[in-house]
């Protein structure tokens, strides 16, 4: 990232609109901002962080809230929003990041929330505000900020913050790891290890993919061959058919040449038949006729038994009937009886007259007369009338005249069909006289014998057909399977992708380790250099860095130095700063915040002269008054592009920053 | 500057990762070692060094094995 232009707007003290520009020139790459103490060195500091990453933090490393960042005049003045907008390029991309922030007032007027918007452009393309993170990130990552936007306050502690296994410790090791490039190597070795698990899976889905499908391929073989067969089959029944058709059509074709004697000898066939059947219909009714004469004999005792049924249903009626007298007289009597007994009418029950009473009693005698009559047996007897015509009954038998003229109808009509029938035979056999008619005969029975045997054909053919046709479906259905199987990469492929991925994870694994050890001698080797570079002092051997990325001093005879002081905290500080620079897989540019604060007039000469020959972008924010020596200022000057100076404004709470002429 | 500090961290990861090449291709399976050379590191490494902000992991398992088939693919 190179930084190109920062205009701040109401941003802390810098009331209005204020701009710094970044830019160098070769072989000048230092912009030096002066300022008294409280002036605004940080807040400049702030605005860059604020507007990369919409976070402020105090030198404490605490968040300050977005509502403390409108400046207080502009704010008492009704202005209720402030902006940051940064200008910068990267991989030849520029980009123009806005950031600003609205401030809600509450009904008294004060500060009471805030929402802030951003916008990025990236060679004139505008991105998605929730896309802004990302490509910043990309450009400079938060986690990494640390480094190149360097509060030199919190980084003075940068040995204690790497000494324990804290969450902060393990942040500083990711940032420093992420600046070398190690996590891309991490991640690639992971993408491995995945890639094994990945292809040891695929293979074994595969396998059961391959194993459903060779199932597939043998059931296919096996109704291919069942087709063949049924094809076979039908071929050679449909070519017996198509022999026996020929065979049938040959016999057709030689019996329709003699088809008139043919039907000669059909009709013949049919008198002959019709004759004969005519001469037995005779005979047989000839037997029935005298059958029925015999029969006949019999008719008069049908007669009597006719007479007697007649004579036994008459008697039944009049039995029902006097059996009906009796009991309504039966009645009657036992009415009167009471009647006489009680004295009293058996309607009305009133008392009786004298008269009607002996009334009474000369009719129930009369009654009892009339029932007694009635009583009497029937002459003749119906038990006896029913025996009879039971016993007459075995010899009755219908009238069997009508039957006989019938019949000798019949055979009238027959005897004389007889001589018509011998008329047309004898004619028959006169024009057959010249046919062979042995011949005609084996040839209409080979022809039924074909017509039988292409039947025969006929049902083998379509029984064959069935067959193919099943074949054919059942093969379609296999076919279709086989296709919608899912199809699977050679297993040549995937094998050897896994195997080459298995050894790539291991040689990763081993690189990963390698390159971590070698950029960490790496960083060592150039801090110590830095360092030895900005040191006065002969003592020191070396600074190790050890697997938190915390800076050791060795001295001359390998031991540890503990050396207890701010200023050697912050030399090691800027010496690390400085290599992870040098050392870093992109480079960046470097805003130092007051990096000679505890510096002695020696270490910063020597900062400054490292930094005037090193071709990085670097901001220094600085104390006004800041003393250089005479032998390094004129040398020092020529590597500034541009100087500002951070004043007072109009107000304490104002500040101006200005190009120093 | 010293000699170590113009190399760039890229080629410090292709150093290493030959060196682990040269340690580890003696112990890799016989199906795997056809395709482990440099042509492969030096595709591993450059996807490493692009991925950090822009591959997601799918992503960058996509990238892998495409260049693992395309080098088998160029064998056969």
């Amino acid at each position: 990232m190179y930084l190109e232009k920062i205009i701040m707007t109401d941003f802390m003290p810098y009331i209005g609109k204020q701009e710094v520009d970044f830019t160098v020139t070769k072989g000048a790459p230092i912009i030096l901002i002066e300022g008294e103490n409280n002036r605004g060195k940080s807040s400049l500091f702030t605005a860059l962080r604020w507007c990369l990453y919409a976070r402020a933090l105090d030198r404490s490393s605490n968040t300050v809230s977005n509502e403390l960042l409108l400046n207080d005049n502009a704010f008492n003045e009704g202005r209720d929003s402030f902006e940051v907008q940064l200008s910068f390029t990267n991989n030849n991309d520029r980009y123009l990041l806005i950031r600003t922030c609205e401030i809600k007032r509450d009904i008294k007027g004060n500060r009471s929330g805030s929402s802030v918007r951003a916008f990025l452009h990236i060679n004139r393309d505008a991105i998605s505000a929730a896309e802004i993170p990302r490509y910043i990130n990309e450009v400079l990552d938060e986690s990494i900020s640390m480094f190149f936007l360097a509060d030199m306050e919190i980084l003075k502690n940068y040995e204690a913050l790497v000494e324990d296994d804290s969450k902060a410790a393990k942040e500083v090791k990711s940032a420093i790891e992420d600046i070398l490039g190690i996590p891309g190597l991490i991640s690639v070795r992971d993408s491995l290890q995945e890639i094994v698990d990945d292809t040891y899976k695929e293979i074994q889905k595969n396998k059961k993919a391959n194993s459903e499908k060779s199932d597939l391929e043998q059931k296919i073989a096996e109704q291919t061959s069942k087709k063949t067969n049924a094809r076979t089959q039908y071929d050679s029944a449909s070519a017996s058919l198509a022999e026996k058709k020929r065979e049938h059509d040959d016999l057709t074709s030689k019996l329709a040449k003699i088809a008139d004697a043919t039907k000669l000898i059909e009709r013949e066939k049919h008198l002959n038949e019709k004759n004969e059947n005519g001469i037995l219909t005779i005979n047989k009714l000839r037997r029935e006729i005298q059958e029925a004469i015999r029969e006949s004999w019999w008719a008069p005792v049908s007669s009597q038994v006719e007479m007697k049924m007649n004579q036994t249903q008459d008697q039944t009626k009049l039995a029902s009937q006097r059996h009906q007298e009796i009991s309504e007289k039966k009645f009657k009597l036992a009415s009167l009886e009471n009647s006489v007994r009680t004295n009293k009418c058996s309607e009305c029950q009133q008392e009786l007259p004298i008269p009607s009473l002996e009334e009474s009693k000369s009719i129930i005698k009369n009654l009892h007369l009339e029932i007694s009559e009635l009583s009497k047996p029937l002459i003749p007897s119906l038990e006896s009338l029913v025996d009879e015509s039971r016993r007459l009954r075995l010899f009755s038998m219908p009238r069997k005249a009508e039957v006989i003229r019938s019949l000798e109808k019949q055979i009238r009509v027959l005897q004389n069909d007889g001589p018509k029938f011998r008329q047309e035979l004898k004619e028959i056999s006169q024009a057959l006289q010249d046919v062979n008619r042995e011949e005609v005969k084996n040839l209409e029975l080979q022809r039924q014998t074909k017509d039988r045997e292409i039947g025969v054909a006929g049902a083998i053919m379509r029984s064959e057909s069935t067959k193919l046709a099943n074949a054919d479906k059942e093969l379609a259905v296999l076919n279709r399977k086989y296709l919608d199987a899912p199809k699977s990469p050679g297993d040549f492929e995937i094998s050897t992708e896994m195997a080459i991925a298995a050894s790539l994870q291991e040689i990763m694994e081993d690189t990963v380790s390698r390159f971590r050890s070698e950029m960490k001698k790496t960083v060592e080797k150039n801090a110590t250099d830095i360092f030895a570079k900005l040191g006065s002092e002969n003592v020191f051997k070396e600074l190790q860095i050890n697997e938190n990325y915390g800076l050791r001093l060795v001295d001359k005879k390998g031991q540890v130095f503990d050396h207890k002081s701010a200023g050697t905290a912050q030399v090691i500080a800027i010496s690390l700063i400085l290599a992870l620079a040098k050392s870093a897989a992109k480079s960046n540019a470097l805003v130092l915040d007051t990096p000679f604060a505890r510096l002695d007039n020696t270490h910063r000469d020597n900062v400054l002269k490292l930094l005037s020959s090193d071709s990085i972008q670097s901001i220094l924010l600085i104390q006004s008054g800041e003393k250089i020596s005479p032998d390094i200022e004129a040398d020092f000057r020529k590597h500034v592009s541009r100087t500002y100076k951070i004043s007072m404004g109009s107000d304490p709470k104002e500040s101006l920053i200005e190009l120093k002429k | 500057m010293t000699e170590s500090m113009k190399d760039s961290p890229l080629d410090k990861a292709l150093q290493a990762a030959r060196q682990s090449l040269l340690l580890k291709k003696e112990d890799a399976s016989e199906t795997a070692k056809p395709y482990l050379d440099e042509g492969v590191l030096i595709g591993l490494i450059n996807i490493a060094a692009i991925s950090k902000f822009d591959d997601s992991p799918l992503v960058m398992k996509q990238k892998i094995r495409m260049l693992i088939k395309s080098r088998i693919r160029k064998e056969v």
